[in-house]
């Protein structure tokens, strides 16, 4: 039963949010946007599982004095700060210390953090720019002239040029065409493969979700 | 006070870019900074937009976005049942009962799985199509039409001849040096269509064509229940073209995402240098 229980449902919550998009019935399409916000309910309580086990993992990294444990006093800490400046006893609206905090702290550090990336994109660009192949040298042209036809620099070069060559309006052509023509692809794979996907998992074949104990 | 809180940012940015000579205690320390403050974050923003009015308020409170609910009525139980299942979840902190919490897992999992189906199906495949079914003609004069969809048609054989059959029979093959020829003068009159083309309608519709060989490559590539031989094995390599420039310019697009977020933290450094010669008189 501890399998059977949770496929039934799958199954049925499965089948009635199906029936939702064929049946226009406001009986139905009422019953399926409660689903709806049941889900979203559990979502956010998975979100915030999430951080329950954050806490949990370093306030043993703590208690143990673990190597590192100092660093997760920082973690701990701050994560009371906010909460204790958005939670309960505070507010999250505009102008608050909430609000502050995530528009000082939050917001910088995270875009210093992805800012970082641009340094190992490089490194990770000279791996896959070595011209080896025809398709590498494709990658590396079309990487070159979309980077070069967004900045000025790249106008500036090309000014002389005539228009259709410039590498602002080839860096328009190869977004709107090849670049268009491949994602769209992909899209539409990768949204057969989550169709395929998703049947199984309602039929009962995908259980993996599960986890692996009986 | 502006400027402590500046040099407090100061720091910390340096603290996260010292990572590029090797990992360091300051960078340790700004890494925990950013996850205890990711994670209050999304803590707060969670409970109090979904959990509070949806849950709580309910349950607890007996108010919905203001309006007060009866203890034990309609709404109040479709408050709490999936406050309930939500709760589940936490199960898997006991061993003994966490399989439990697979109900609300069940609940998501297959709500999502059905709400997918269609919607997918819809937006992703059938409206994708549609907007791929373009016309290769481009434009209502005929003779035009018919130039534009022989010049497809001739790209089209001259992709597959060049990738396929020269290397399934070999350059020597009689039938080759034929296919060489027809392959030549499809070119030299797609070229000769193309300078006459050069107008809108002609753009227009060598640009469908792109797109419409480009989604046919691409969706052959990744067609694995047949060997990528013969014509599938062409259009699987047309496919590999589209992908690598594809793959090419979203490289080059997130370099620059990358590179304009650098931008913007070295420009917030220099400011903070500009202060401090501000201040010391330098």
């Amino acid at each position: 039963m501890r399998r059977e229980i949770p496929l039934a449902i799958t199954f049925l919550i499965g089948i009635f949010m199906l029936v939702d998009f064929f049946v226009p019935h406001h009986v139905v399409s009422s019953s399926a946007e409660e689903m709806k916000q049941w889900g979203t309910i559990v979502i956010a309580a998975s979100i915030l599982l999430g951080v329950g086990n954050l806490i949990r993992v370093h306030f043993h990294k703590i208690r143990r004095r673990r190597e590192g444990w100092g660093y997760s006093i920082t973690t701990l800490a701050i994560m009371g700060v906010m909460f204790f400046f958005g939670g309960p006893w505070g507010t999250i609206e505009e102008g608050s210390a909430f609000n502050w905090m995530f528009l000082n702290m939050q917001v910088p550090l995270q875009s210093t953090m992805f800012s970082l990336l641009a340094f190992f994109i490089a490194s990770a660009a000279y791996r896959a720019f070595r011209l080896r192949s025809a398709e590498a040298s494709l990658l590396l042209i079309a990487a070159i002239i979309v980077m070069l036809g967004r900045v000025p620099l790249g106008q500036l070069l090309t000014r002389s040029w005539p228009e259709a060559i410039q590498l602002p309006n080839m860096t328009e052509v190869i977004m709107a065409y090849p670049n268009m023509a491949a994602f769209r692809g992909i899209l539409m794979g990768a949204a057969l493969g989550v169709m395929a996907m998703g049947l199984r998992i309602i039929l009962g074949i995908e259980r993996s979700y599960l986890g692996g104990e009986k | 006070m502006t400027f402590i809180w500046t040099t407090i940012g100061a720091i910390l940015t340096l603290s996260i870019y010292s990572f590029l000579y090797k990992d360091n205690p300051f960078y340790k320390f700004a890494e925990h900074l950013v996850v205890g403050v990711s994670a209050g974050y999304y803590l707060v923003i969670y409970y109090f937009n979904y959990i509070h009015p949806n849950v709580f308020s309910p349950v607890f409170l007996l108010e919905i976005g203001g309006e007060p609910i009866g203890f034990g009525s309609f709404l109040w139980w479709m408050a709490l049942i999936p406050g309930l299942l939500g709760v589940l979840l936490y199960a898997r902190f006991f061993p003994k009962i966490a399989w439990v919490g697979r109900w609300a897992l069940g609940i998501y999992v297959g709500g999502y799985a059905g709400l997918g189906l269609s919607p997918v199906m819809q937006a992703r495949v059938i409206e994708q199509l549609r907007a791929n079914a373009l016309s290769v003609a481009g434009v209502e004069d005929p003779f035009a039409a018919m130039t534009n969809l022989a010049l497809a048609v001739g790209i089209f054989a001259a992709m597959i001849y060049l990738l396929v059959v020269k290397r399934n029979l070999g350059a020597k093959n009689p039938l080759a040096k034929v296919g060489v020829l027809v392959v030549s003068a499809v070119i030299a009159y797609g070229g000769w269509l193309v300078l006459s083309l050069i107008s809108s309608a002609g753009v227009v519709s060598l640009t469908n064509i792109l797109l419409v060989i480009g989604l046919l490559g691409t969706l052959s590539y990744f067609f694995f229940s047949m060997k990528h031989k013969g014509i599938l094995g062409g259009l699987a390599r047309v496919g590999i073209v589209f992908l690598m420039v594809g793959f090419g310019a979203s490289f080059g697009y997130t370099v620059m995402s990358r590179i304009s977020l650098l931008i913007g933290r070295v420009g917030f450094l220099i400011d903070w240098v500009g202060q401090i010669r501000g201040i010391f008189g330098a």
